[in-house]
């Protein structure tokens, strides 16, 4: 495997750049592409050892490689066909930890369902 | 199963770097058929959990030379959940195991210590791993259902 020791990256047209680190330690550590119905089943995951399905709506990421520490973002986000025009959200419930994210998805008016689409990534230092 | 990634090559990398170098050579994810069915001792009143491995770690425990012993997770944690033998991921690899063992392996790993070991002093019997295809998909039944092994 070869490898690439640079401080910068720039864009050669328009003169923009990132310094190296920000590419190292800004990119996605784990995200996820689940589906949430019936017995819950990962398209397509990074750094996730597994997932846990928790009652309606409430689904666990195990990541492979932990955290640091608890210091680290979670975004989510659910496609759901069923779902009514407004009030469809998700949120982390659990206490973060270096190991493991839990994620509910809330349907109007603030009930958790099942969800054909769940999404989630998320960024931090990892151990 | 083809050897995508040599213990060498693995040992030079990052364990999330493994992932990514291996996606790159298109190692094919596995889709389980196995999951485990856990009660948690200190929700009694929720309904069981059902933990299913991501396909691709399940292709990388298959594998071998990826994933780090099991158990380096237990050491990786202070008492304030803050990281401290990080290196334990990334130092050592395990040869290839088979699906059985990749849920023992995941058990250990992501299954809390509570439920796997009756730390509690009770006899009741808190996991199964079982096939995928004998899980309840009706969620208004699962919710209601417990675990009886």
């Amino acid at each position: 495997m070869s490898k690439i020791i640079v401080d910068t990256v720039e864009d050669k047209s328009t003169g923009d750049n990132a310094g190296a680190e920000y590419l190292v330690h800004g990119t996605a550590k784990a995200w996820a592409n689940l589906d949430g119905t019936g017995i819950v089943a990962l398209r397509d995951s990074f750094n996730i050892s597994s997932v846990v399905d928790g009652g309606t709506g409430i689904y666990t990421f195990n990541f492979n490689n932990d955290y640091l520490d608890g210091n680290r973002t979670v975004l989510s986000d659910q496609n759901f066909t069923q779902a009514t025009s407004s009030g469809n959200s998700t949120c982390e419930t659990a206490v973060p930890s270096a190991s493991a994210t839990e994620i509910r998805a809330v349907a109007n008016p603030n009930t958790t369902h099942d969800v054909e689409n769940l999404y989630m990534s998320s960024f931090g230092d990892l151990a | 199963m083809t050897q995508l990634m040599t213990r060498d090559e693995a040992l030079s990398l990052k364990l999330w770097q493994r992932e990514l170098v291996l996606k790159e050579r298109k190692l094919k994810p596995v889709e389980p058929r196995f999951c485990i069915v856990w009660e948690d001792p200190n929700d009694l009143d929720a309904p069981p959990k059902v933990t299913t491995p991501s396909p691709m770690w399940l292709a990388m425990a298959m594998h071998g030379d990826v994933l780090p012993p099991v158990s380096v997770y237990p050491l990786l944690v202070d008492d304030k959940g803050a990281v401290i033998e990080g290196h334990g991921l990334h130092d050592n690899v395990v040869p290839a195991m088979t699906e059985e063992e990749a849920m023992e392996y995941l058990l250990q790993k992501d299954i809390p210590y509570n439920v796997r070991d009756n730390a509690d002093g009770s006899n009741m019997r808190r996991f199964v791993i079982c096939r995928r295809d004998m899980v309840p998909t009706d969620r208004s039944y699962r919710n209601a259902w417990r675990l009886a092994v």
